[in-house]
């Protein structure tokens, strides 16, 4: 024992004389805490205990991903369904980051109400302030390397909101995003900026922090009277420190186990469907930016970050009173009262808005609405996938002879009802060019001619059809809404009195070309989009727009009060060859149907080739097919090898950190160990 | 008297002093014990209840049995025999969530229109391909110097075994050959994994 301990001695004689190992342990363990130490305390090590997880998390979720916008989606599906504790490490670098920007903000409203940031502590202050807005820095670059639905956007919406901030917005927003469109180059920078920059930043501003924090030593307590009781950092706070980060640590894994990161669906940017928001940090100045509209709007975007960080910055040169005791200065409490429920409140109804169109003014123009991106969106920034404008395009193609003499001729509603025909699936079933058709529906200039219908009847037909017609098995298309339909019955309308075809079939040649666009080796039957875990709640919406009116709702073409089309099977249950309870073979199986399409074996509407004529994208159709395979109980994202299952894992977590507990309790008993 | 008394009052009180005093340093220090103890205790569950985990996480997914398939090589029937020929085929390998169509190609010697040896083109000393040398009759290691006989035999070099074999079977006249690979630098062949 004396040999040991001596032995122990020469050893830190050893580095003491090269490195000062005591001073330092010294410098960072022993403090005086006046007031002696408390649970109140604790957040800046919490926040140093989280961000030693991010960085764990970080550089493990590193050694498999992949920054690239083909693969980034893909990686991380893989990391959490197939590499063990994949979900947990992934789960954990989620929720450690929104518990660190909480517990950022908890930390400042502690510092706030202790008034810890007055003289001569003021820089520690301005250098937290620097810390919260690299944290903002983290959560703004960190969702978009997902580069999934949700993330994709919020980080299209950020940064076409950096680029409006006058003379230097341009600037920041080529240096982060790279490149005219947010793309391959963007990634790669995001996430240099998130690991390589960022990082190092916020190690280097925790150090000074720190310094200037030992410095100063704790400001406790303002009770005076209390103050002449000193407690020691060590061991006093580090026991409470180390009980919360425990604590921290237990309810991490219960986030991580019972509230996972759903899978959004891979980014896609032809996406229609979805309305892009601000990750939550930043919701609060989103819902501030509403209140700036037009000319105001880049005021704001720059005006109000810059006021509040301002208001933080000023904040321990305006308040130079020595008073500490929050009930002695109830000017300044009202203050930041006021200031931390403004920004929760405008938090609170971010979270619940519907987006504007103020601030992502400039992204929601380059989105345009589905019923008309076949033809307006050709020349549109988005062609980073494929056009499926060519398909259309094709189809629309107008005699050119006639096209000045018409244009002058019909109205605005006739030509937007000819998109929209185009666009919702008529063609599936009906031709327009007035020759006898094969498909299921009958020809429409034939028809309409000969039946001369009225615009109520249309209006019917389209939103009701078995009301005309208790047999037909005509779908109904009253989900694209009452403006649209209006413009589709007078273009209908209109087709009576049409001379020359509107709507030319694809002749065989243009066929050949359309399938050059879109080449198939042997090899490769199977479309991207089986890659792709998809998101079978979007997945729903794109079911309802595109496969309900004959696959009928939640894929039962025998629902009561829904007309299936002949030949079209049912999709819940599916067929027994389809079926397998393997997800991804399960996929495999579908994924030519929605890809090639199928002819119809009755006199039915064929199936569409949703893939091959891009009127889906890949990442919509592995969405659909996630729906498909939620309809008949398989679920594409379950996790294919845990681990341990999440569940397990936390009870094992629970169950040992319950025993450890206990037996610190009774060890505390026995030894009869006094309290503070 | 007086003074005598007040003396001895004076020198209970400093015995009670140091009594408490001792007591107090006591008590710290078994509070000192008891809060290293837990804070010991609580940082090892983390260590533990995270580093299991993340020692899995880093290496358990490459230790998977992978079932190799039997693949089609290219003409089989057109080579001649008894001379090592490359035949090659497209195999999907997979790395993590990537699947890569790959081209490998192994070395064969065809002894007869059923009967053939199949050698895998690793040279077992560090991972080089080797090259057939048809003047000398030999397969020559470019990178060590290693050489071996048409059977695979270590003829001179640092190999420390034989070529490896590579399990196949012939089946209407085509060569189907099943890829594996061994661990190098050992004497022994064994599947890596």
């Amino acid at each position: 024992m004396k040999t040991h301990s001596s032995k122990t001695e020469h050893f830190s004689q050893w580095v003491n004389a090269r490195f000062p190992l005591n001073k330092f342990m010294d410098w960072s363990l022993h403090e005086e805490i006046p007031g002696g130490a408390s649970f109140s305390y604790i957040f800046g090590s919490l926040l140093l205990f989280l961000l030693g997880m991010q960085a764990i998390t970080g550089i493990l979720l590193m050694t498999y991903y992949v920054p690239s916008t083909n693969y980034a989606y893909q990686s991380l599906s893989y990391l959490q369904l197939h590499v063990p504790f994949g979900w947990l490490i992934y789960n954990m670098h989620y929720w450690g980051a929104n518990l660190f920007t909480i517990v950022i903000g908890l930390h400042m409203i502690r510092v706030f109400i202790w008034g810890s940031y007055k003289k001569p502590r003021e820089l520690i202050w301005l250098i937290g302030i620097v810390l919260a807005l690299l944290t903002a820095g983290f959560m703004f670059t960190g969702p978009i390397l997902a580069w999934n639905r949700i993330t994709y956007w919020a980080g299209e919406v950020g940064l076409s909101m950096a680029g409006t901030i006058p003379i230097f917005g341009k600037f920041a927003q080529s240096i982060l995003q790279g490149e005219g469109t947010i793309g391959q180059v963007t990634l790669t920078r995001l996430f240099a900026f998130h690991v390589m920059i960022l990082f190092p930043l916020i190690l280097l501003f925790i150090g000074l922090h720190l310094i200037a924090f030992r410095q100063q030593g704790s400001s406790g307590t303002w009770n005076q009277v209390k103050r002449k009781i000193k407690g020691l950092f060590w061991p006093d706070q580090i026991l409470k420190d180390t009980i919360v980060m425990f604590i921290a640590f237990v309810f991490l894994i219960w986030l991580c186990v019972y509230f996972p990161v759903p899978f959004y669906g891979m980014a896609d940017p032809k996406d229609t469907f979805f309305s892009p928001k601000p990750a939550w940090p930043f919701l609060f100045l989103y819902q501030t930016l509403k209140f700036f509209k037009g000319r105001l709007e880049p005021v704001g975007i720059v005006g109000v970050p810059i006021i509040l960080i301002l208001l933080l910055v000023l904040l321990p040169f305006l308040d130079r009173k020595e008073e500490r005791n929050p009930r002695k200065r109830p000017f300044v409490m009202i203050c930041g009262f006021v200031f931390v429920s403004f920004i929760l409140t405008m938090l609170f109804f971010g979270y619940r808005s519907k987006p504007a169109s103020t601030a992502i003014h400039a992204v929601q123009s380059s989105k345009v609405s589905f019923q008309q991106k076949d033809i307006s969106q050709k020349t549109e920034k988005q062609q980073s996938f494929h056009s499926d404008s060519v398909v259309s395009n094709l189809i629309v193609k107008k005699d050119p002879k006639k096209t000045s003499k018409s244009q002058k001729t019909t109205n605005n509603e006739f030509e937007t009802g000819k998109k929209i025909f185009t666009t919702v699936g008529c063609l599936d079933c009906h031709t327009a060019n007035g020759k006898p058709s094969h498909k299921a529906g009958p020809d429409l200039i034939l028809a309409l001619r000969k039946n001369k219908r009225n615009k109520k009847w249309l209006y019917t037909q389209l939103v009701s059809p078995q009301k005309n017609d208790p047999d037909t098995f005509m779908p109904s298309y009253s989900y694209i809404g009452k403006a649209k339909i209006l413009a589709l019955v007078s273009f209908l309308k209109g087709l009576e009195t049409t001379k020359k075809p509107i709507i030319k079939v694809i002749s065989k040649s243009q066929k050949k070309s359309l399938q050059s666009v879109s080449p198939k080796s042997n090899l490769e039957k199977l479309g991207k989009a089986v890659a792709f875990i998809g998101d079978s709640h979007h997945g729903k919406i794109l079911y309802d727009n595109f496969c309900l009116k004959c696959h009928g709702p939640q894929g039962k073409t025998y629902a009561s009060g829904f007309h299936a089309p002949p030949g079209v099977p049912p999709l819940n249950p599916i067929s027994r060859n389809l079926y397998n309870s393997n997800q991804q073979i399960f996929v495999n199986n579908i994924d030519s149907r929605l890809q090639n399409g199928r002819p119809n074996p009755a006199n039915g509407p064929d199936m569409p080739a949703f893939g091959d004529s891009h009127s889906l994208t890949q990442p919509e159709i592995s969405d659909i097919e996630a729906y498909i395979l939620h309809l008949n109980g398989v679920n594409r994202t379950e996790i294919i090898h845990p681990g341990v299952k999440p569940k397990s894992f936390f009870f094992i977590v629970l169950e040992i950190g319950i025993l450890m507990v206990l037996f610190l309790i009774i060890y505390r008993l026995l030894k009869k160990v006094p309290g503070q | 008297m007086v003074e005598k008394v007040e003396n001895s009052k004076e020198d209970n009180n400093q015995n009670q002093v140091d009594i408490n005093h001792v007591e107090v340093e006591k008590n710290t220090q078994t509070r000192k014990d008891f809060i290293k103890l837990s804070v010991i205790s609580l940082v090892g569950f983390i260590t533990v209840l995270l580093g299991w985990p993340v020692i899995e996480y880093l290496i358990k997914p490459f230790y998977r049995s992978k079932k190799i398939p039997y693949i089609k090589t290219s003409d089989f029937n057109t080579i001649k025999i008894g001379i090592p020929t490359k035949l090659g085929f497209n195999i999907i390998h997979k790395s993590g969530f990537l699947k890569q169509t790959k081209y490998e190609d192994v070395w064969v010697i065809k002894h007869s229109k059923n009967r053939a040896t199949v050698f895998s083109p690793i040279c077992p000393h560090l991972g080089c391909r080797y090259n057939w040398d048809p003047l000398k009759n030999e397969f020559m290691c470019p990178c060590h110097g290693s050489i071996f006989s048409i059977n695979g035999k270590v003829l001179g070099g640092p190999a420390p075994r034989p070529l490896d074999t590579l399990p196949h079977k012939i089946e209407n006249g085509k060569l189907y050959v099943k890829w594996e690979r061994f661990v190098v630098g050992i004497p022994e062949k064994e599947l890596e994994t």
